[in-house]
């Protein structure tokens, strides 16, 4: 799909084929079918037989997925490619609510303490030393509170 | 008796105890969810809104009429001064900050932002800054110098040499440490924003296939890191020279007044772009969807606003021209300022592409946007001619330059943020705010602020000063000043017809579902309210518009345009 000619029209030069737009649409209906494409994205997806070994070894929480290649890697600005993303077999694991919920960073409240003890030494800043030294140790605590929590 | 005990154990109901943080107070107070946070930014950046409201109300009470009553001298300089300061700092940068939080990671399809907890502090520290500068108000030392607090008039007594034109009390220093420790907080977020999206997108969402929104946030993260340092240390210079001894700003021992303006600006215009990329990026993400029409030009709309940010640094003097700068100096700056009127003209241009030919659907947050546009256009084009040099010398600090400022960031910003607010709301709340009283909402701002801000050009070209406590009956500016504060009055009503209907869709509004608008982008893929986790699975972005290739297959972007 890479543009040849110069003096096609911009439209012209970001659509898309007919041709292309099969093959495209013959490899999504594969993908949905639960057909993984072939290493080329410049090529047709080719229909892969799936192992019973590796069917055997999904658990209810896994299952396969097709995972752009290009898109775990940062294909920052490669605006120009027309290729289709390139694919590959990856063994996914499909999470449920509760074990995403529980990767999630736990609660701490060492942030608003954090915070206030900041507030506490900008006001003894203006007020007095004993609150200024208050705030101190206050941002002491919260910074060592902070740092020995456990994720 | 062994096997027994053990039948007994295992018989036992175990009712743990609920930790503090799964409280509903203790939830919110130690949340590192994104979207909680956002939440908790937003209702505090809306309430500073209503406490700059009133500030601003007292201001046009007192302006109402010549030779006004309503407020003292001395506290009319706190009010103006703590106008600005609220409302730029308290307002307009957690409310943004607010709308990224809960946004940005859903658009670019993360489960949350790069440093959760460090966006907790961010917010936190926020909260406790707003309140320690109006807490000034309770000492009766609000700060009183203006919102860009100006040096030697900063300076305390024994630095200016002149008691009468100094400020000994402790409002500067109120000012000093309060935007201090709110730069804390911005340059935490800023950290946090660049670092999600460059490492939390999900796969295939090249940086070419970012919503706007997203594109925005991240040169405003970037105009945040780069330009609040300066501010920072113009702050605490002052604070030696107040306290300290130093002499930094006083002229009278070998020190600069210019140094002050020159470090303050070179962060306050930077500081005008923060105010307003995210605000581009609101509606670069409302118009497509309201217009059902992609993003016209999305490459120069995105990379205009890059253009802006290196721009934004260029500028800082045009606030300087009247200072006696060197002819070429004004030339340069007069240039620059000039020259950031092109990708911001980019941007006007494709959004009104992306209008044009539309199938239109003009519900609020479309009304708001469009009156963004056109808001925005005046504000920038009185703005260009700001920065011709001869003209800027004949209304610099009178009214005209607050006119200018009001409909770039009120009819700009806060119309923005006000239609990002419909747009999505109903994602937040998980219900559709009354159509109704939302187009009453709009118009009634729409006339309050043309009221208000449109006589106030009038009033600098007849040369009405600007931060004056109140003015003589017989200059020819009293019909200006009326209208200005019926328009004032009128902007408060249409807020509470805001504030009325938020609080009646909370109790009884129409459910929204996933998907109002019938959106693009992956926000809209999502439960409303999300779930904390965002997305079961991670979505894979092959387009521009994701959610619309999802809801529609056969004629995905991805199929008919490279992106």
């Amino acid at each position: 799909l890479e543009d040849s000619n110069p003096g096609q029209s911009l439209k012209k030069r970001y659509m898309v084929s007919q041709e292309r737009l099969h093959q495209l649409e013959q490899h999504e209906k594969g993908m949905e079918d639960g057909i993984t494409a072939s290493d080329s994205g410049d090529e047709p997806p080719v229909p892969e037989e799936r192992s019973p070994e590796k069917g055997d070894e999904q658990t209810e929480n896994e299952k396969e997925e097709v995972v752009p290649e290009a898109a775990a890697e940062d294909s920052a600005g490669d605006e120009s490619s027309t290729a289709a993303p390139k694919r590959r077999r990856r063994r996914k694991k499909v999470f449920q609510p509760e074990e995403l919920e529980a990767m999630l960073p736990r609660p701490s409240l060492w942030p608003l303490i954090t915070a206030f003890s900041v507030a506490v030494v900008l006001a003894g800043a203006i007020s007095s030393r004993i609150v200024l030294g208050i705030g101190f140790v206050l941002i002491l605590v919260s910074v060592v509170g902070w740092l020995r929590e456990r994720r | 008796m062994a096997s027994r005990a053990i039948a007994d154990t295992a018989t036992t109901t175990v009712v743990r105890k609920r930790s503090f943080s799964e409280s509903y107070i203790g939830e919110w107070l130690t949340t590192t969810d994104h979207k909680k946070i956002g939440i908790m930014y937003m209702f505090v950046g809306f309430f500073f809104f209503l406490v700059g409201g009133m500030e601003a109300l007292l201001i046009r009470a007192q302006l109402a009429e010549p030779n006004g009553k309503v407020l003292s001298p001395e506290v009319y300089n706190e009010i103006f001064t703590m106008h600005g300061t609220t409302m730029i700092f308290l307002f307009v940068i957690p409310m943004l900050a607010g709308i990224g939080n809960y946004f940005v990671p859903l658009m670019i399809g993360a489960r949350d932002m790069a440093f959760p907890r460090l966006n907790a502090f961010g917010f936190w520290v926020v909260l406790f800054g707003g309140l320690f500068l109006q807490s000034s108000f309770i000492f009766g030392q609000a700060p009183n110098g203006g919102w860009f607090m100006y040096a030697p008039l900063s300076e305390t007594a024994a630095g200016c040499n002149h008691a009468y034109t100094c400020t000994p009390g402790m409002n500067a220093d109120f000012w000093i440490l309060g935007t201090t420790m709110l730069g804390v907080s911005s340059i935490a977020g800023g950290l946090n924003f660049v670092v999600t999206v460059f490492k939390l997108r999900a796969p295939g969402m090249s940086i070419n296939r970012m919503p706007i929104f997203v594109w925005m946030m991240l040169v405003q993260s970037f105009l945040l890191l780069f330009a609040l340092p300066s501010l920072t240390v113009a702050s605490l210079l002052l604070l030696l020279d107040r306290h300290f001894g130093t002499h930094f700003y006083q002229y009278t021992n070998g020190g600069d007044p210019l140094l002050w303006q020159h470090l303050f600006w070179s962060f306050g215009h930077p500081e005008v772009y923060i105010l307003i990329l995210p605000a581009f990026g609101m509606i670069s993400e409302i118009l497509p969807v309201f217009s059902r029409k992609p993003l016209f030009g999305y490459t120069f709309v995105a990379w205009s606003g890059v253009a802006i940010g290196f721009l934004s640094f260029t500028v800082w003097a045009h606030h300087m021209f009247a200072v006696g700068l060197p002819a070429v100096a004004q030339a340069f700056f007069a240039t620059s300022t000039t020259l950031i009127a092109i990708p911001t003209a980019v941007k006007i241009f494709n959004w009104l592409a992306t209008v044009y030919g539309g199938k239109l659907n003009l519900k609020t947050p479309m009304l708001f946007a469009l009156g963004f546009v056109a808001m925005f256009l005046i504000g920038g084009l009185n703005g260009v001619a700001l920065a011709v040099v001869p003209f800027d010398y004949q209304v610099t600090d009178s009214y005209f330059v607050v006119a200018h400022i009001h409909y770039v960031l009120f009819g700009g910003t806060a119309f923005a943020i006000f239609a990002g607010l419909y747009y999505w709301l109903p994602k937040m709340t998980g219900k559709l705010l009354d159509e109704r009283l939302g187009q009453i909402h709009f118009w009634l701002i729409l006339i309050g602020m043309n009221l208000t801000f449109f006589p106030m050009h009038i009033l600098g070209l007849l040369g009405m000063p600007r931060r004056v406590y109140t003015y003589p009956g017989d200059l020819g500016w009293n019909e200006m000043n009326a209208l200005a504060s019926i328009g004032a009055f009128l902007i408060g009503i249409s807020i509470m017809v805001f504030v009325y209907n938020f609080i009646r869709t909370l109790k009884s509004g129409q459910k929204a579902g996933t998907d109002p608008w019938d959106a693009f982008t992956l926000e809209w893929d999502t439960d409303s309210p999300p779930k904390k986790y965002n997305f079961l699975t991670l979505p894979v972005v092959r387009s521009r518009r994701p959610f619309f290739d999802k809801k529609n297959p056969e004629i995905a972007d991805w199929k008919t345009v490279v992106h």
